[in-house]
């Protein structure tokens, strides 16, 4: 049998031909690609509601200790948004369906899991600064921070404060970001795996 | 490249054929065959601004189409719709004498990039080609191709 003949002729008769039902074009993707691209959006989007919050406190609240620290966490949060938004153009540009496939995905794999490593690690500093933070906010309330501080009781709160709420916030956020990325990310190794063995 | 939506849509519709064909090798699930098109028509609209005309757009989108479907999430093969029994067995097509109809069941039988080679190849893509396309060297893709047309031939004579 000459394969190309029978290929062309398979090609006319049935490959070619229309599968019912598909005629319309969607803008959806349920690609775990697309899935990390939205998520790395939603992050963003979090960011600047935060980044928004932090710039409303620090311009309302009266107490210069308070604004500070609200203009601190402004800093941080502009880090995870420049962090975020880099990864999200790296995945942008390199996703192309068009391109050879293992390399785009393993590129798209690797820089994902460098950038969310990075923030977990910076994680472990920041946390403790935002819990300062909100230890400071907390207490402008009702009270002159700069005061308060003056008791030594005070200090051992913040001390208790920051050591209970870095491991619950690192915990919660190692949750959030499987189910945000690691799910995804999981499919996307599984991806190269069966491409790499199949090749 | 700067492209109309509808511009885009019209090209897609000009080389259907060609996600019909991706379709019709790759999927057993009437569900999966919707969500597939729609998946290598976002995924080839996603790609379209860099497509520089280097190739035709119905090579593009051929491209496009069979590195969708590699990462595409089937259903597993658990019920074989009805069409694809006889298919599946190429030793049940032996009342078939339509040797395209026993060529399309041998295909299926292959490992996916397997079929992403062999058919790209009986579209007359070269070897280098393929390798590019499907991220091998091009030595293994010949050596690969070569056992492939030996386990189809083998298959069609067996009938």
């Amino acid at each position: 049998m000459d394969l190309k003949e029978a290929w062309k002729k398979l090609e006319q008769e049935k490959l070619t031909q229309p599968v019912a039902g598909v005629e319309e074009v969607y803008k959806t993707s349920k690609h775990p690609v697309q899935k990390l691209i939205r998520s790395f959006k939603i992050a963003l989007g979090f960011v600047v509601f935060f980044e928004l919050a932090f710039a409303y406190l620090a311009i309302a609240m009266p107490q210069p200790i308070v604004k500070g620290a609200m203009v601190l966490m402004m800093v941080v949060y502009i880090f995870y948004f420049v962090a975020n938004y880099q990864t999200l153009q790296h995945i942008n540009r390199t996703f192309r369906m068009d391109q050879n496939l293992a390399h785009t995905l393993q590129s798209i794999y690797d820089n994902t899991q460098q950038s969310l490593k990075f923030q977990r690690r910076s994680a472990v500093f920041i946390y403790p600064l935002a819990a300062t933070c909100g230890f400071l906010f907390g207490l402008s309330i009702e009270r002159n921070v700069v005061e308060v501080l003056q008791n030594r009781s005070v200090w051992v709160s913040l001390l208790i404060t920051i050591s209970v709420l870095t491991p619950i916030s690192y915990f919660v956020a190692i949750q959030l970001e499987r189910v945000s990325y690691g799910r995804y990310l999981n499919q996307l190794r599984s991806l190269i795996h069966q491409l790499e063995v199949q090749a | 490249m700067a492209v109309s939506e509808k511009e885009f849509v019209a090209l897609v519709n000009e080389n259907r054929g060609i996600i019909y064909k991706v379709i019709r090798l790759y999927i057993y699930h009437e569900e999966d065959t919707r969500d597939l098109y729609q998946e290598i028509v976002f995924q080839a609209w996603k790609s379209y601004p860099r497509f520089d005309g280097r190739s035709r757009f119905s090579t593009w989108l051929y491209r496009v189409g069979l590195n969708t479907v590699l990462t595409f999430k089937r259903r597993p093969v658990v019920v074989v719709p009805h069409e694809d029994l006889a298919s599946l067995n190429v030793a049940q097509t032996k009342t078939n004498t339509d040797e395209s109809e026993a060529l399309y069941a041998a295909i299926r039988q292959l490992p996916e990039i397997d079929r992403m080679i062999i058919s790209l190849h009986l579209d007359g893509y070269e070897n280098e080609e393929i390798a590019e396309i499907t991220g091998l060297t091009k030595n293994n893709t010949a050596v690969k191709l070569h056992r492939i047309k030996d386990i189809l031939i083998k298959k069609l004579k067996a009938e």
